[in-house]
């Protein structure tokens, strides 16, 4: 279940702005294209400087040539510093991973690398797969009961007790319309 | 016996990430990786600057991550 913002709203308000960015549109799936593409930039320019011949000690050791020219050591260190322990630090406290300074940059320069149109071509080949595929929304399930689980139940509640369809905005009580709820 | 088991996977994991750590600090130090040209201070500074956009990378995909029920964000 997603955490409501509003709940960190005063306490973390820098998360709290980086959260309603990220819910704006489709700016989850923008991020997503942006963030990917900052990774393998990053991935890639790291390997760059992490890979050498073996060094003076090393070049013995076919082993140890090996796991030096191939960047092995590059990728542990890339893995273990840079992906994992973030990873783990966010998924435990998200909030005050969010508060931190540049957070919100971060999520803007994804989203900016998203806008220059480099990964494009994703929303179209999305897009092809599920119209190929024939996948579509459920109908009775709008998008406010989608990220609240209680609101669902609530629905399917109503759709399996109530004696006719709900209406979503009920008319103004006047003197013609009594009674105004079904 | 797991915590011997534990300690010594800790250890080893420890161990393994300093001597990267190392080959790699060597490695610039002696300018054999593919940017031999440049600095090796700005080559370090160039490591450190991608290891920490990569981590806030990472760590802010893993808060919209739907992994653990009680604190997705987004």
């Amino acid at each position: 279940m997603k955490q409501e913002t509003e709940a960190y709203r005063v306490s973390h308000p820098r998360a709290y702005a980086t959260g309603r960015l990220a819910f704006k549109g489709e700016n989850i799936e923008r991020f997503l294209i942006g963030r990917q593409l900052c990774v393998i930039f990053l991935v890639f320019f790291i390997a760059r400087l992490t890979t050498s011949n073996a060094l003076w000690f090393m070049r013995g050791s076919g082993v140890a040539t090996f796991i030096m020219e191939a960047g092995l050591l590059g990728a542990l260190i890339v893995a273990v510093l840079a992906q994992l322990a973030p990873q783990i630090v966010a998924s435990k406290f998200p909030v005050q991973f969010m508060q931190c300074r540049g957070m919100n940059s971060a999520l803007r320069v994804c989203l900016f690398l998203e806008a220059t149109g480099i990964a494009h071509a994703t929303w179209l080949i999305a897009y092809a797969w599920i119209r190929l595929a024939g996948w579509r929304d459920p109908p009775n399930i709008n998008e406010a009961a989608i990220s609240n689980v209680a609101e669902v139940r609530v629905t399917a509640y109503e759709f399996n007790y109530s004696p006719q369809p709900l209406r979503k905005t009920p008319e103004p009580y006047n003197s013609t319309n009594p009674y105004p709820y079904p | 016996m797991v915590t011997v088991l534990n300690f010594v996977r800790y250890a080893f994991s420890c161990l393994l990430v300093s001597a990267a750590v190392f080959a790699v600090v060597a490695a610039i130090a002696t300018s054999e990786t593919s940017f031999y040209l440049v600095p090796q201070a700005v080559q370090g500074l160039l490591l450190v600057i991608g290891l920490f956009l990569l981590g806030i990378v990472e760590g802010l995909q893993m808060c919209g991550r739907p992994t653990h029920a009680h604190n997705v964000l987004f």
